[in-house]
């Protein structure tokens, strides 16, 4: 797109742009930078900050185990199955995340689908837990995962796995020597997008693991909590979760951030 | 020791059914138009594309008879494959690429890497083991590329078009590294090539392919003598006519005949060398029977020769001496006598 562009476009770009500037700028202006430090060390931060990062990297392991074999299958069936599968996986991205939460409580709450047998079972209760926040979050970070890595995989080229079998490596061997190693930026920039994605989850998380301190409280739901009583608090809380982002994005750079 | 396919698999849009048998110390060219499917017949070799019907073996061992049960998956097949690209692997040093057959085939990763050592030496590209493949020129990665599928000591060697992927200068120094380890290489060697160079400087024995059949195969001579395609023809350098033959007179489609002494009658194929062509400022006399006045549509030096491309109902190709074209006072655009000895036009079965 090097062509001459309408001048007209400028206008709305020019807001579009500025929409975006002003609330990252009334948050920074707004904080208590004085305080910043001291509000940030306070015990209920650190344990919601502590718990999140746990949370969300489980999440983000969870999502690895299982979205990686997804993405695999995804990126070699073919037929109506996979068409099935695909609006599956990528359902949670476009669901409200509280329908995912209520969703979730049905299938794998005490009463749930397959909850109330995990509970007569094995005594497992799911949500309302902190295992219910990592469920909740890898629920709404894997899809990000997995079509990440199957459009990786997709423009993966064959030829080396040909290669590589000729060469006497097996199916396995091929997959972790030459596949997994030739998408590596499709896996970590996967893996990146789960985490933030995983670690800002907010809706469905309240709705299946509740607003527990020290429980089920993660970040996004300390801030809320904040907001109500502490305002101060909830902007603190919330310039370290803009850092946070702005350090994944540094992360994304090569793959998001791409400049010809 | 020695390969044999018969078999037909689906190969892109059409059906491929190949027949042909490799040697142990002998290496096979195939060679055909693009998209023959001669790129298949190694993909089928080596176990990348199973196949529908029929059976490839080696010596007595079963490859793949179109069966499940039947089939050996490529990594215990013991081949070597040189891709058109080299095809390293990005992500590890050009030891690392040489090494990866070895290990996976079992051997310690420090044994391994001696050994590809000695490989990267036979190949002239010691000093870059610890090169990562994008730091190499195309020429260099083919080389190891080539080390690499040798290293694991395959017992049959495919190789598709090596030398597509360099560039002129490379693919002569390429050619000649290729053919003193083609001549080492004991086991079956069979080849792909796009450019009839590479065919007939690295093969003994010439398998041509077209439209996913075997049209013709036999020594780099045989296949030369007489070539029973167009594209086999062009290959070497011949005319050639395809038309149908009564009385020893050959009707080609535009209606244009040539007398051709032994032609059965019905379709046939034939071909003319362009040596065989005789060139006259005027009408000549005596015995040719095929006689007629041709437009010069242009000339163009050859290795030895001038080649006049000549135009009129009978479009050929004749060679004749830098000397006779000056003293026929031959140019683009005049117009000469040609004479053709009716026992120089070959005719075969089309």
């Amino acid at each position: 797109m090097r062509s001459r562009q309408p001048a007209l476009l400028w206008l709305p770009a020019s807001l579009g742009a500025l929409f975006f500037v002003l609330p990252l700028l009334g948050l920074l202006l707004r904080a208590p930078w004085a305080e910043f430090v001291g509000e940030l060390l306070s015990p209920p931060v650190l344990q919601a900050l502590w718990l999140s990062v746990r949370c969300a990297a489980l999440a983000t392991l969870l999502t690895f185990v299982f979205g990686l074999p997804l993405a695999v299958w995804l990126a070699t069936a073919a037929g109506p199955s996979r068409t099935a599968v695909r609006v599956l996986v990528t359902l949670p991205m476009v669901l409200p995340p509280v329908v995912g939460g209520v969703a979730l409580l049905l299938a794998y709450g005490r009463r749930g689908l397959f909850g109330q047998w995990l509970d007569a079972w094995f005594g497992l209760v799911l949500p309302f837990s902190p295992v219910g926040v990592v469920l909740a979050a890898t629920y709404v970070a894997m899809p990000f995962f997995v079509l990440t890595v199957e459009a990786g995989l997709r423009s993966f080229d064959h030829r080396y796995a040909d290669a590589a079998a000729s060469l006497g490596a097996g199916p396995w061997r091929v997959f972790t020597r030459v596949t997994l190693p030739m998408i590596a930026p499709s896996l970590g920039a996967g893996l990146v997008v789960a985490f933030a994605r995983a670690l800002g989850e907010f809706g469905a998380t309240i709705t299946f693991a509740g607003n527990l301190a020290g429980e089920t409280r993660t970040m996004p739901l300390a801030v809320y909590q904040a907001l109500q009583t502490d305002p101060q608090g909830a902007i603190v809380l919330s310039v370290l979760l803009v850092m946070v982002a702005a350090l994944l994005l540094f992360l994304l750079r090569r793959h998001w951030l791409r400049v010809a | 020791m020695s390969l044999s396919a018969d078999f037909s698999a689906a190969a892109g849009s059409f059906e491929l059914a190949a027949r042909l048998q490799v040697g142990g110390g002998e290496t096979v060219a195939l060679v055909g138009p693009n998209g023959a499917g001669k790129t298949s017949v190694l993909r089928a070799v080596a176990g990348l594309l199973p196949i529908r019907a029929g059976v490839i073996r080696f010596d007595e061992q079963v490859l793949d008879d179109g069966s499940p049960a039947g089939f050996v998956p490529p990594e215990a097949r013991g081949v070597g494959f040189v891709f058109q690209q080299p095809l390293l692997f990005p992500h590890l040093s050009v030891m690392g690429n040489v090494a990866f057959g070895l290990v996976a085939r079992g051997m310690a990763r420090r044994a391994a890497n001696a050994h590809a050592a000695g490989w990267l030496d036979r190949v002239g590209l010691a000093d870059r083991a610890r090169a990562m493949p994008g730091e190499l020129s195309g020429g260099q990665a083919q080389r190891v590329a080539l080390a690499r599928a040798l290293a694991t000591t395959p017992r049959i060697l495919l190789l598709d078009e090596p030398l597509a992927a360099a560039d002129a200068t490379a693919r002569l120094e390429l050619r000649r590294e290729l053919r003193s380890q083609l001549q080492q290489f004991a086991g079956v060697r069979l080849l792909v090539a796009h450019d009839a160079v590479d065919a007939f400087a690295l093969a003994d024995r010439i398998v041509v392919v077209e439209q996913g059949r075997v049209v013709q195969a036999g020594t780099v001579a045989e296949i030369c003598g007489s070539p029973r395609s167009r594209y086999v023809a062009d290959l070497v350098g011949l005319n050639c006519f395809s038309g149908t033959a009564r009385d020893g007179v050959i009707e080609l489609p535009n209606g244009a005949r040539l007398v051709a002494s032994g032609a059965r009658d019905g379709a046939v194929f034939a071909t003319v060398h362009p040596h065989a062509i005789s060139l006259f400022r005027e009408r000549p006399s005596g015995s040719p029977r095929n006689v007629w006045r041709a437009p010069v549509l242009g000339i163009e030096p050859a290795l030895d020769c001038q080649r006049v491309r000549l135009g009129g109902e009978v479009p050929l190709v004749a060679e004749v001496t830098a000397r006779a074209v000056s003293e026929l006072q031959l140019a683009t655009g005049g117009e000469v006598w040609v004479a053709l000895k009716a026992t120089e036009v070959r005719v075969q079965a089309g």
